[in-house]
């Protein structure tokens, strides 16, 4: 059984959002591919994740937002949670 | 028997002139008209530069009380309409057509109105929003103004509505339907809502310390679209109606395509981009080495040069290499629904000096986009057969074809 901290349970639900899909699909390892998405889902994703956790993510960052990891480690870098 | 059809007037609106000698003196030497945004404060943005144009003072063409009621898009194109008709020496008669592309419609009024119904209430909304926003408004003023009452219509299909309108124009009168058709694309849609939708998209090229240099289409160091904002008019006339009233023809249309990509809403597909090219080659008639020089949709985003850099090489084969190929969206940025009617007012002026316009901001090579993108600096070629290409999101894509006129055919 995979456990999530806070900041990973708010992203699961972001994506579940932005990609209408069950939350317990998305695993530590998704990318946002196998979920269904391509590059506009993931601007949309990006998008949800500058809104909620009030960020800026660079296009250099954008670029690197496929995987459910990739987003982790961006939004944890910048929100310095 | 199918008619022929000559283009007998031009005109044009963009950043870098206003009428066709003064756009086409800029073209010709590279003058880029990307500068940062004054039009609002884009301060906050990604992105931050545009090809807006400053010098249009809209009474110069539309009475005061008239422009009032109109969106920004609207005086463009009423503006280019005028010139191109001026520049035909025409007097249009009631049976002639109107055929207007346009990406966004009225967006300018459609942004500023949604912001009055949210800040100041529904009272306060315009009494013409409607009518100003509309998409076919363009086309339904100068339908007025010049009491054209033959076939017409509006086209919106993305940054390919100019050169749909301009073929489907061509068709009216290739079938029958009339003898001439006033027909061109227009957009300005440097309006801050619609612009923060190009940023979240992440498409805008983010060199807002340099704008001239900002756009670089085909280079490898591009780093996506400059918006831009304009418009673009020609004159289509049946040949024997040219004719009759001895007046120069820029050129004749030879060829149209149109297809769909049927794949991505934004990304561009090489298959659906070759299938509308090769629909033109076979409606004109021609073989593919009579091709002297392509205006290319050349967005400067990653991704559309790649694609059409692919496109053109699998319709033209090695072929490919020895064509002029050129984008003026390096120095009036993406016009949207105006930028195929000025890409084929640029091929008509193009054909007349034999001149090809360059692609500037051309720095470094990408082996993805290995054509000859006549970079940098005009260059002089005996152009015959020119092709002018739209690729839009949305996957429609368009392909016209000129060529210079020859009573013979």
């Amino acid at each position: 059984m995979e456990t999530f901290d806070e900041i990973e349970q708010q992203v699961r639900s972001i994506i579940a959002e932005e990609l209408q899909i069950d939350e317990q699909n998305i695993h530590k390892s998704s990318t946002i591919e196998d979920l269904g998405g391509d590059s506009l889902k993931a601007l949309m994703i990006i998008s949800a994740l500058e809104a909620r956790f009030d960020i800026n993510i660079s296009d250099e960052d954008a670029v690197k937002i496929k995987s459910f990891p990739s987003i982790i480690e961006v939004v944890r870098r910048l929100t310095g949670k | 028997m199918k008619k022929r059809v000559v283009i007998t007037g031009v005109g044009v609106l963009s950043s870098i002139g206003i009428g066709k000698k003064a756009y086409w003196e800029s073209l010709a030497n590279g003058k880029s008209g990307i500068k940062r945004i004054s039009l609002f404060d884009a301060s906050n943005l990604r992105s931050q530069i545009a090809g807006e144009i400053t010098d249009f003072i809209a009474s110069d063409y539309i009475d005061v009380k008239e422009a009032r009621e109109m969106d920004r898009a609207c005086h463009f194109s009423i503006a280019a309409a005028e010139m191109a008709v001026k520049d035909a020496n025409i007097i249009l008669n009631e049976d002639a057509g109107v055929v207007v592309g346009t990406g966004l419609g009225g967006i300018t009024t459609d942004d500023a109105q949604h912001k009055i119904f949210h800040t100041k209430g529904p009272r306060f909304v315009h009494p013409l929003a409607v009518p100003m926003a509309m998409y076919n408004a363009s086309a339904s003023h100068i339908s007025m103004r010049y009491g054209l009452m033959g076939p017409g219509f509006t086209i919106a299909t993305a940054c390919t509505s100019g050169t749909h309108a301009i073929g489907e124009a061509y068709r009216l009168i290739k079938d029958g339907y009339t003898d001439v058709v006033l027909s061109g694309g227009t957009d300005a849609t440097i309006s801050e809502g619609i612009f923060s939708g190009w940023c979240a998209l992440r498409v805008l090229s983010k060199r807002n310390d340099m704008p001239e240099t900002s756009c670089r289409p085909f280079s490898k160091d591009r780093d996506g679209m400059v918006l831009g904002e304009g418009a673009g008019f020609v004159v289509l006339e049946e040949l024997n109606n040219a004719l009759r009233r001895s007046v120069p023809i820029y050129a004749e249309v030879i060829g149209y395509g149109t297809s769909y990509d049927a794949s991505h809403i934004t990304a561009p597909n090489a298959k659906g981009q070759a299938k509308a090219m090769g629909i033109a080659l076979k409606n004109a008639g021609i073989h593919l080495d009579e091709v002297n020089y392509i205006n290319s949709h050349g967005t400067g985003t990653a991704l559309n040069d790649k694609v059409e850099t692919e496109t053109i090489k699998t319709v033209f084969g090695e072929k490919a290499y020895s064509i002029a190929v050129s984008s003026i969206k390096a120095m009036i940025g993406h016009t949207l629904g105006a930028a195929g009617a000025i890409g084929l007012v640029t091929c008509c002026l193009a054909m007349q000096d034999n001149i090809v316009p360059p692609t500037i901001n051309y720095t470094e090579p990408d082996p993805e986009c290995d054509l000859d993108y006549v970079p940098n600096n005009a260059r002089k070629v005996e152009l015959n057969v020119v092709m002018s290409n739209s690729f839009g999101f949305g996957g429609n894509n368009g392909v016209l074809i000129l060529k210079r006129f020859d009573k013979e055919g």
